[in-house]
């Protein structure tokens, strides 16, 4: 049909005149510089006390089970965070052609998330955490990160529902996925029952928890450190570049394969575990079929410099680029060869994997970010960047910093995972002490530590480069734009130049989706059902189907004095460092004994699988030593196992066991299924001064002080009991000792 | 009521069926999807969605289209 009758109104004659919103982007990369160097000096500090226990300084604060969760927080949540925020809204704003919906709401999105940084500062090291992976922090965070998230998200659509551009460019899509995502994971995740303001307990418990916890775990590594980072790139590289996406058509089939498939993959952090297999085996598949996509998108990105590679020898910002979207490629490869089951029992638990997600967040993500802020500093300053021979000395410090510190985990992942699994001509363990293969990786962690070291020095570069462009800054207003407004579709528009660039008429004809591009509200329902399908397939059926879980009858929740006890595990974060989970290998049962099973954990509230034995697998270590042994082990961890790096626990000796929550704790776990009779919530506190009189006169017989009253006695109780409830069968593969594990450690008793 | 409803079906369900059945619509979907891309004549309609990065409204021309560039190895 043609429209000739219409009157004809050129979008030119149209023009409005508005402002785009620098001021919150400046804002974000302040924060990203500053909290990037926080993250990165907590990182080097980790890996100094890997290398060095004495490093620990026996300060609680900094003791590397609670630094760790700080680290990991600070470089995802705080750098990367921060970041992308930074990039989504500069290019939110031109590629809509609209200023962001709020100030308001971008002053709360700012200050808000800042907040939410500085409670995870405040709470982590002392103790304050859920002890889920990239998830710690407790419930009233938890509550206010959702809060600030729907703020965010208001803002964002906001913008789009006042936006002069008719099509969502690709890298809006991938925003659309990574809010609407990040929003579902963090609360299905985050769902627990409070016992007061610093405590709560996961609503689920043992395999469903830990199937929910990597599900987000995973897609927290996919949707925020990833897809609005791909969104990132599909709008800074053509810029870098000066050219347009190498190809629009393969953005399509990249966005929609990898927000599906994505979600899938999260089972694959728990291959050989007491998951049932079938969700392993979709982990497993997903994870593999991840690879196309993925390296679409880098392909995609690479190829936007097609005629313009020359870029990379002068240009900072593309060095950045390109190196970072190398190493997208590189750990994308690496996740789906690290899911494969059989390569998998080898570097789980291992550095190998530690190596992986660094090659990811320091190559991936923090090189794009560099390359991000070396592009728009100078832009929101309106000058030129002080030193473009400063940005390169810092590229190649970090490139040298990153390749130390992944070669140096490659090698020690492999080293241990081999020495751990090596067994001799009669079957039995080569390395039966734990030990031994921790002297092999240590010259590792020092060249570990060294990477750190260059990687956060470029960083010190970096801000002193930008604090000295910062200091010539020009106007600082915000950047005027203009552009017609956005009409109704039912109104057809003839093309016409705006801004030196050919727009095609606004119309309501097109492809399917050419026209899914234009109706932001029916894209985002989309792409929330792409996501949702692989969460509730795997998610759904191991909560409903009793079978994925089997009961064991002679599993019984925990005594008041061994809650408190596993309360305290979590706190110092040993999970940091230790396994609760005994895979079905030769080696495994010969080191640690029986294989975990699923009924095992059903009072498990959050789950303490862990994902890197630093120190060997815990769970069936109850009855394995004698209390005198772990009082002495935590007190002194060298007295009692030769060339252990663990930190020592003094404090555990001098601070007083507090049970004035105990009651709430049985009564909230009550509440989510343990069978705790009144009676026994009732007689909690005198339950665990009995349980704990026991264990203290037991080491007062052998000459050691009283510790009654201390939370030793509590973590002494609770690892007493970890895997004793179903028995100490004999374990039919160890000949040597028939029921009874390797000793662990180099025992000096 | 409901939840054990929908455990009594899982539980006498092959549970990798479902998996299996989205993996095969999957690929196709993504099969068709390739092809549906890459069909005659889509080049030229993506062309201008790709330069929109390039008009953020504030009077900056955005670059020359490249000579070289390609998309999906045809036209």
């Amino acid at each position: 049909m043609k429209p000739a009758a219409e009157p004809v109104v050129t979008r030119q004659e149209q023009l409005e005149t508005f402002h785009y919103d620098d001021k919150t982007v400046r804002h974000f990369l302040i924060a990203t510089v500053v909290w990037g160097a926080v993250a990165m000096l907590a990182g080097l500090w980790l890996a100094l006390e890997l290398a060095a226990h004495k490093l620990n300084f026996d300060l609680p604060w900094i003791t590397f089970g609670r630094l760790r969760p700080l680290h990991t927080n600070a470089a995802i949540f705080a750098f990367v965070g921060n970041s992308m925020f930074a990039g989504m809204y500069y290019s939110t704003q031109r590629l809509l052609k609209a200023r962001m919906y709020s100030d308001k709401l971008s002053r709360i999105h700012f200050w808000g998330w800042q907040a939410i940084i500085v409670s995870a500062a405040l709470t982590l090291p002392f103790g304050i955490t859920s002890s889920k992976e990239y998830a710690e922090l407790e419930w009233p965070i938890d509550l206010a990160i959702a809060a600030i998230w729907v703020v965010f998200a208001v803002n964002f659509f906001g913008t789009i529902a006042k936006r002069r551009e008719r099509h969502l460019y690709v890298a809006l899509w991938f925003y659309i996925a990574s809010i609407v995502t990040v929003a579902l994971l963090h609360i299905v995740n985050s769902l627990a029952l409070p016992v007061d303001w610093f405590k709560s307990y996961s609503a689920y418990a043992g395999v469903q928890d830990a199937l929910v916890q990597w599900w987000y775990g995973h897609n927290a590594v996919a949707f925020f450190l990833t897809t609005p980072i791909l969104g990132l790139m599909y709008y800074f590289m053509p810029k870098a570049a000066g050219r347009p996406v190498y190809s629009y058509r393969l953005s399509i089939v990249h966005f929609w394969s990898l927000i599906f498939l994505y979600i899938w993959a999260g089972p694959h952090h728990l291959l050989y575990t007491a998951l049932p297999d079938w969700a392993q085996t979709l982990g497993m598949v997903f994870s593999v079929m991840l690879v196309a996509p993925s390296w679409g998108g880098m392909i995609n990105g690479l190829l936007t410099l097609r005629g313009a590679w020359d870029k990379l020898r002068t240009d900072p910002v593309v060095k950045f680029f390109v190196v970072a979207i190398t190493f997208y490629g590189m750990a994308t490869f690496e996740g789906p060869l690290l899911s494969i089951k059989s390569v998998n029992a080898l570097s789980h638990y291992t550095d190998w994997t530690i190596g992986h997600v660094h090659s990811g967040v320091l190559g991936w993500n923090g090189f794009f970010a560099f390359g991000m802020i070396y592009w728009l500093f100078p832009r929101l300053y309106r000058t030129k960047l002080y030193s473009t021979k400063l940005a390169s000395t810092h590229f190649w410090f970090g490139l040298t910093g990153i390749g130390l510190y992944t070669l140096s985990m490659w090698v020690a992942g492999v080293t241990q995972g081999l020495m751990l699994k090596e067994l001799d001509a009669d079957g039995a363990l080569v390395y039966r002490n734990w030990e031994e293969t921790v002297a092999a990786i240590i010259p590792m962690y020092w060249v570990r530590a060294v990477g750190g070291a260059l990687y956060l020095t470029g960083v010190i570069l970096m801000i002193v480069n930008l604090v000295k462009t910062a200091g010539g800054k020009g106007d600082m207003r915000d950047e005027q734009a203009s552009a017609p407004p956005l009409l109704p579709e039912a109104r057809p528009l003839p093309a016409t130049a705006v801004a030196g660039v050919d727009l095609p008429p606004a119309t309501a004809k097109g492809f399917w989706h050419d026209l899914l591009e234009r109706r932001p509200i029916r894209f985002t329902v989309y792409t929330t059902i792409a996501v949702a399908i692989g969460g509730a397939f795997e998610i759904i059926p191991s909560m409903l189907i009793e079978k994925n879980v089997p009961t064991i009858a002679s599993v019984k929740p925990y005594t008041p004095l061994e809650l408190e006890g596993r309360d305290i595990y979590v706190a110092e974060g040993c999970y940091t460092c230790h396994s609760q989970m005994v895979r079905p290998f030769r080696d495994e049962t010969l080191r640690f004994g029986r294989p975990s099973e699923a009924g095992e954990f059903i009072y498990d509230r959050p789950f303490q699988w862990g994902s890197r034995r630093i120190g060997p697998d815990l769970h069936r270590v109850g009855g394995k030593y004698s209390d005198s042994w772990h009082y002495h082990h935590m007190l002194d961890p060298r007295s009692m196992s030769a060339g252990s790096i663990m930190p020592s626990y003094p404090w555990l000796f001098e601070d007083g066991l507090d049970l004035d929550l105990l009651q709430s704790k049985m009564t909230a776990l009550r509440t989510l299924g343990a069978p705790y009779s009144d009676q026994e919530i009732a007689d909690a506190e005198t339950l665990a001064w009995g349980q704990a009189l026991k264990i203290a006169e037991g080491l007062k017989a052998q000459g050691l002080p009283d510790v009654s009253d201390k939370k030793i006695v509590a973590l002494i109780a609770y690892l007493q009991r970890l895997g004793t409830d179903i028995g100490k069968e004999p374990t039919p593969a160890d000949p040597a000792a028939p029921g009874k594990a390797a000793d662990t450690h180099a025992s000096l008793e | 009521m409901l939840a054990s409803m929908m455990s009594e079906t899982l539980s006498r369900t092959d549970l990798l069926l479902f998996p299996l059945v989205t993996v095969v619509l999957f690929v196709a979907m993504f099969a068709g999807a390739v092809l549906w891309i890459c069909r005659r004549g889509a080049r030229e309609i993506y062309a201008d969605r790709s330069r929109l990065v390039f008009d953020d409204a504030t009077g900056r021309p955005g670059p020359e289209a490249p000579s070289s560039g390609k998309e999906c190895n045809h036209g």
